[in-house]
């Protein structure tokens, strides 16, 4: 009889899923780590760097980051005083705190990965997870229990929103100019674990940022903001489209997200540690 | 049967099947071993068969609150019953056949794990397609789904050579009431 209800009427057995999960979690964790120690995901072959290069890797990363975000504030303050001329306001971004959370479980057939942190941590759904060490989006917190939440991954054909914008050849985001002249596609998620865009323009000279290897990061309006200028992948692939004024392009994730061992959860400064409470 | 034994194994399964299925899946096609329909069959293959009903009961419940369906427009759902029946409908099968094999070696457990394993995704696989129908549930692609089940059906079956092996070792702490020896059967 539950098989067949309508959702409506069966809502209350997602309840359920919380407690099994805090009974469970304690037993899968010490498995999903032996699991990402026995079948570590796949990372962009980088010649075997030693330990001294990834993490200077991994400032570079962080040092982009912030300047790309420097760089889209800067745009944003301009488009805001363009605004307030205009007597209207533009949302600012809000600051964001690390929840470290470790991967428990996952449900691949479902396009998510359930990690051991919650609402008692301030966790709620539509946060943001990245993998560690990288800026690597991970996907969004779709449901969020309290020891336990699902993370949907950004590779999952059933993420919402579904496209992303993103701008192409982000590693040349030295200023605000720049940044707002670089090629933008828009991307979803093709089902292999890749996102792909179809129909990127591509004006003379753009070969230059449009280019197999070039980073790719997030930027839509859409998508909540700590997700914003995240890494979402490296161009795999640039393929010609139908019409020569386009070119087809694959990007893959930098780090396989659906074998994380771990995410970083954003959650937002103002939101407190235990069910969305005061800080 | 000793129920906290139970327990205590379909725990281990249940984390077996959360935690440690990504490192048995084979490439990146979610084919992977189910463990706790093993459970299910092996408790099926020794206990009454109204206690092999019930277990197949609450290993098909978890089963279906672990398992998460996506919603058209993001977000997960349990949906309560799919693996549960077909969970039921797989022990039934081993039930029913129970006496025309010699239960007790881990071949019987194999043949009849993935008989269990194969029912029960085609059950599932159903299911969820009728109900995606009128309901805003997006289980993926029937013919997909059913693909990647009965070849998981088949994984099962080889894992359980392995956890079979383990469960058959662990019997008499499950202290099952084993059918009174006739005279004939000596």
């Amino acid at each position: 009889m539950f098989a067949l209800a309508p959702g409506r009427a069966t809502a209350w057995a997602s309840w359920l899923r919380g407690p099994l999960e805090t009974v469970l979690a304690p037993g899968a964790w010490p498995l999903a780590k032996l699991s990402g120690a026995l079948r570590p995901g796949r990372a962009i072959d980088m010649g075997h760097p030693d330990a001294s290069e990834l993490e200077l890797v991994r400032q570079r990363d962080e040092l982009e980051l912030g300047l790309a975000r420097a760089n889209a504030r800067i745009a944003e303050l301009e488009q805001l005083v363009r605004d307030l001329q205009l007597t209207s306001t533009v949302p600012g971004r809000e600051a964001t705190r690390p929840v470290v959370a470790n991967r428990v479980g996952q449900a691949l057939g479902s396009g998510t990965i359930d990690v051991r942190a919650g609402t008692r941590d301030g966790v709620i759904a539509g946060d943001v997870a990245t993998a560690r060490g990288t800026q690597q989006l991970v996907g969004l917190v779709t449901k969020a229990g309290t020891m336990v939440s699902t993370v949907r991954l950004l590779t999952d054909r059933r993420i919402e929103p579904g496209l992303m914008q993103a701008v192409i050849g982000a590693e040349g985001m030295r200023d605000a100019s720049t940044q707002q002249s670089l090629p933008r596609c828009q991307l979803r998620p093709d089902g292999s674990g890749r996102l792909i865009d179809e129909q990127v323009a591509a004006p003379a000279g753009s070969e230059v940022a449009i280019r197999v290897g070039a980073l790719v990061r997030l930027d839509d309006a859409t998508w909540p903001g700590p997700a914003q200028l995240l890494t979402l992948g490296r161009i795999e692939r640039v393929d010609a489209a139908a019409s020569p004024q386009f070119r087809k392009i694959t990007v893959r994730p930098i780090v396989d997200v659906s074998r994380v061992s771990g995410v970083i959860l954003h959650v937002p400064e103002s939101r407190g540690d235990r069910d969305g409470g005061t800080p | 049967m000793n129920g906290i034994i139970f327990a205590i194994v379909c725990w281990v399964m249940f984390a077996l099947e959360w935690g440690f299925r990504d490192a048995l899946e084979l490439g990146d096609v979610d084919i992977a071993p189910t463990f706790p329909v093993m459970l299910a069959v092996f408790v099926a293959l020794r206990a009454p068969t109204g206690v092999a009903m019930v277990s197949a009961v609450v290993i098909g419940v978890l089963y279906d609150i672990v398992y998460t369906v996506g919603m058209t427009g993001g977000g997960e759902v349990v949906v309560l019953g799919p693996h549960a029946l077909g969970c039921m409908l797989g022990v039934y099968a081993v039930v029913l056949s129970r006496s025309l094999m010699y239960r007790r070696g881990v071949l019987a457990l194999v043949a009849m794990t993935v008989i269990a394993a194969v029912l029960m995704q085609v059950v599932v696989t159903t299911l969820l397609a009728v109900r995606s129908i009128y309901d805003v549930i997006e289980p993926g692609r029937a013919v997909a789904q059913l693909g990647r089940g009965l070849a998981s059906a088949l994984f099962t079956g080889v894992a359980a050579v392995v956890m079979g092996s383990i469960l058959i070792a662990l019997r008499r702490l499950f202290q099952f009431q084993e059918p009174a020896r006739t005279a004939y059967r000596g």
